[in-house]
């Protein structure tokens, strides 16, 4: 019974021992690299999804534009997170080895990324709102504008 | 700048977030009710669904983070794993509804 005890403890040890090996200088670094990859992912499928956006509002309704606007300011507000992300770890290293950075910039850099976040964030937020919106407006009085290819030949034909 | 700026900031811009994701989410339950008449509901439009669910469980998520840790620091940690999940998998459904759109578009 005793050895399936520490049988079942050992992965818990083990973690326990990565923590410490890993958590050097005041950071997890293991965390920092997957909220670091995450952003980095973030920025490649909102940037993809964007690209679609957009060529899809030229062929059929504009209110796809309204989405693919607020993915790009997604993106935005993803690099600014791994930018973020960057200075922390910059902020922590500074004072275990000598990173030669002035105070100043580093405040400023996190002050702008500070207010920059929020403000990005309630954008993105309320352009998407805004999109739906249209879509479901759109769906609701002239369906066929949604994906269609008439709205050209009709415009043309006007 | 002042420590407290921030808090109101971050307070204000997460309210207005989350509002704005609550009435999205009721929007997007009205697309799917608009969609539920249609007899096959192709794949662009579930993946179009589950995206902005995702999208919306993000804005949700870093909002009650940025307020949850104001009020207790240990959150913090727990919020930002959940935003790196919620990010992968939204990364993952943007591809999938690129590739639907692309199909469409052709």
């Amino acid at each position: 019974m005793n050895k399936i005890a520490v049988f079942a403890g050992l992965p818990l040890l083990m973690l326990a021992d990565a923590n410490v090996l890993e958590a050097t200088g005041g950071i997890d670094m293991s965390g920092t690299i997957v909220r670091l990859i995450s952003f980095l992912l973030g920025v490649c499928g909102a940037t993809y999804l964007a690209a679609g956006l957009w060529s899809r509002s030229e062929k059929g309704s504009v209110s796809w534009k309204y989405l693919s606007i607020s993915m790009i300011l997604f993106v935005f507000w993803n690099i600014i997170g791994a930018f973020g992300i960057l200075l922390d770890v910059l902020t922590v290293k500074k004072f275990d080895s000598s990173i030669a950075i002035s105070d100043e910039a580093l405040n400023i850099y996190l002050i702008i990324i500070q207010i920059l976040d929020p403000v990005i964030e309630v954008v993105v937020f309320l352009i998407l709102l805004f999109g739906l919106r249209k879509i479901i407006h759109a769906m609701r009085t002239r369906p066929w504008t949604v994906f269609s290819k008439d709205e050209d030949e009709s415009d043309t034909n006007e | 700048m002042n420590e407290d700026f921030f808090v109101v900031l971050n307070t204000v811009a997460s309210m207005i977030v989350i509002i704005c994701s609550v009435l999205s989410f009721q929007l997007l339950v009205e697309i799917s009710r608009e969609l539920k008449g249609l007899k096959t509901m192709d794949a662009m439009w579930k993946n179009f669904i589950i995206m902005i669910n995702l999208f919306i469980l993000l804005g949700i998520t870093r909002a009650v983070g940025s307020i949850g840790t104001i009020i207790f620091e240990g959150f913090h940690p727990v919020f930002e794993a959940l935003l790196s999940v919620t990010l992968i998998l939204f990364f993952v459904f943007a591809i999938q509804l690129s590739i639907s759109i692309e199909e469409i578009t052709e």
